[in-house]
């Protein structure tokens, strides 16, 4: 579970844009310790797209934010380490997550309603991003800056936006307005946290739009948080699916949307609705994703999987199969017969 | 919430000033306060004679009914006092005193009150609720109590009255400040502004302090004019403001005595004029309060 994912396809020797090994992140109490991320092992290359799906509580947002460093207590990171272009960063020093945030790491969260501050101008909220790097450059020069990002990501009339609140935009303009201010200073990755969740799908095509156009023109790594695979299928290059703080499936996109490995990964697909297929009724995953709280010694999923056998009361290690793809199961779906339903 | 590009800046200022005026009340009491507050600036330009200056009081000019001319010649709209004072002067000159009393010790007691308030909400566990329990119990006892016993170990002047006042005020601040940080801090804005590595203290005071300040606002008009009146209790009872400094609690208090003879003007008019001061300050309130309530959605 240590090997880490390295594309064959860009094996051009540099490190990746952003490497995480073996993350825990633990919410402690004093009855209790939650494990929310168990030994979680990502890697991004520059200018790629990494998606993370999972349901709700899956520890997909926790992950996300345990790399930027905003876990506050009852909150803890356990271990593991984070590079950004190589370059370790302890994740629990205040000090240099500070420094790194916003600078070399950004993150654009789900609701653009709320993550920009009602009080504050576009442009204050803006050239402060920079101004907080970069104390050199003069006010007017980010002001500049910031209304070239504006309008990288599409914003008509950037400058007049500037002098805006964030009440004067519409949700999709906020959230373009959200990416431009993570794009200041020129990440190198960039966090995503279902940012186009709360937005219509035309927006949310546009944005996406966007994105890509970014992550193609300056080499941005993005990581992708979504439960939405038509996302996924659309943006990402590589997608990790968590289950319960877990990585249960890592692998290209199309491998893993067209023939995944891990049963859960395919109830996900299953449960998505598809416009012009055969399948008649959606087939839901049954049952709920355990409490943390309450997690069986088990392989976490074996408590609702169709494909459970008397092997699986004992949790499976991440394995790295010869494709490069990485999955979580004892019976991965291309081994099991036919007769198991191993293809729909 | 449609945005135009050529109203690029409507301002948020501007946007609420309509709102508040769309409730008439409001601003009959806007303009009540700033009338007043504009007679206490002017005081000296607006009224006839220096009611404390000795050298322009004249005995035999005393308790002149509203309207009559005295010996200065000039006509005294309200009347005189039984020292030949007149009674609009001491009201306006009263005036001062009671707004500088008020927004003196409402303000200091709103930048305590949130600091501490602000403190106890990002720091948590022991520290908060030390700092809650010492709100409770101030509020426990009843303001003007605390204040009776603070200036009789103190003595009088301006400088006690108001360390009185704010003492039995930071802490309505304190909770209000604390819950409006607690729900803020919340935000996702916050964690917006963390992402982006901005300092603890510029997060603090550059985004949490402004969300905070309505809630504040609403507050600060209500305890101004509490203070106003804790003042004018205190000088009415003869132990808050020297009798140089008279506020208008003072002016009511000196023609108390009057008031059995019939000369009512003495008394009421002062007494007037601070219950305008005061409801106009609660009609601000209120409209504020009602303007920026957390449950609408801004």
């Amino acid at each position: 579970m240590t090997e880490t994912l390295r594309q064959p396809a860009l094996a051009t020797g540099d490190p990746p844009a952003l490497e995480v090994r073996n993350l825990v992140t633990q919410f402690v109490t004093r009855a209790i310790t939650l494990t929310a991320v168990d030994s979680v092992s990502i890697s991004v290359a520059r200018g790629r797209i990494l998606a993370l799906v999972g349901e709700s509580g899956s520890g997909k947002s926790v992950t996300g934010l345990s790399i930027m460093g905003l876990i506050d207590p009852p909150g803890r990171i356990a271990g593991g380490e984070v590079r950004v272009g190589g370059v370790r960063f302890d994740v629990t020093d205040d000090r240099a997550m500070q420094r790194l945030r916003g600078d070399r790491l950004a993150m654009i969260f789900q609701d653009p309603m709320m993550t920009l501050n009602p009080v504050l101008r576009i442009s204050r909220q803006m050239t402060e991003a920079i101004t907080t790097h970069h104390p050199d450059v003069s006010r007017a020069e980010a002001r500049q800056r910031a209304q070239e990002a504006l309008a990288l990501v599409g914003i008509p009339a950037p400058k007049e936006r500037l002098d805006s609140f964030p009440h004067q935009l519409s949700g999709g303009m906020r959230q373009r307005v959200a990416i431009a201010t993570a794009l200041l200073n020129n990440p190198e990755v960039i966090i995503a946290d279902e940012p186009t969740t709360a937005l219509d799908v035309t927006i949310q095509s546009q944005i996406l739009h966007e994105v890509e156009r970014v992550c193609r023109d300056h080499g941005t790594a993005f990581i992708w948080i979504t439960h939405d695979l038509s996302v996924v299928a659309n943006l990402a290059q590589d997608v990790t699916v968590m289950y319960a703080g877990r990585i249960v499936e890592t692998g290209p996109v199309r491998d893993v949307l067209e023939r995944p490995l891990h049963p859960y990964t395919r109830g996900l697909i299953d449960s998505v609705p598809d416009i012009d297929s055969r399948k008649g009724r959606l087939v839901p995953i049954m049952g709920m994703m355990p409490l943390l709280s309450d997690l069986p010694v088990s392989c976490k999923f074996a408590p609702r999987c169709p494909l459970r056998v008397a092997g699986c009361a004992v949790e499976p290690p991440l394995v790295v199969r010869p494709d490069g793809r990485q999955v979580r199961c004892i019976r991965p779906l291309d081994t099991v017969s036919a007769n198991d339903g191993g293809e729909a | 919430m449609s945005a135009s590009p050529l109203a690029a800046r409507p301002g948020r200022f501007r946007r609420f000033l309509a709102e508040y005026a769309q409730s008439p009340v409001a601003v009959v009491g806007a303009v009540i306060f700033g009338v007043m507050l504009g007679m206490a600036v002017f005081a000296p330009l607006i009224s006839p004679q220096n009611p404390y200056d000795m050298m322009m009081l004249n005995l035999m000019d005393s308790r002149l009914q509203p309207g009559e001319v005295g010996s200065a010649g000039y006509m005294h709209w309200l009347g005189t006092d039984d020292q030949g004072r007149d009674i609009w002067s001491a009201i306006v000159y009263g005036l001062r005193i009671s707004l500088i009393v008020g927004l003196g010790a409402g303000g200091i007691a709103a930048v305590i009150g949130t600091i501490v308030g602000i403190f106890a909400a990002l720091r948590g566990g022991r520290i908060d609720s030390l700092l809650m329990r010492v709100v409770d119990f101030q509020l426990s006892f009843p303001a003007i109590l605390v204040a009776l016993i603070l200036l009789a170990v103190l003595g009088p002047g301006v400088g006690k009255v108001i360390f009185a006042l704010v003492t039995v005020q930071w802490a309505y601040f304190a909770r209000t400040a604390r819950s409006a940080a607690l729900v803020e801090s919340k935000r996702d804005y916050i964690a917006g502004a963390q992402s982006l590595g901005l300092g603890q203290t510029r997060i603090i005071f550059g985004h949490l302090l402004p969300n905070s300040i309505p809630a504040i606002m609403v507050i600060a008009a209500i305890q101004v004019a509490n203070a106003i009146l804790l003042e004018a209790t205190l000088s009415f009872l003869g132990i808050g403001l020297p009798v140089t400094e008279p506020s208008l609690g003072m002016v009511i208090s000196n023609g108390f005595q009057h008031i059995l003879s019939g000369r009512y003007w003495m008394t009421v008019y002062p007494g007037i004029a601070l219950v305008l001061l005061v409801l106009s300050l609660n009609l601000i309130g209120d409209r504020l309060r009602e303007l920026l309530d957390p449950r609408k959605s801004r």
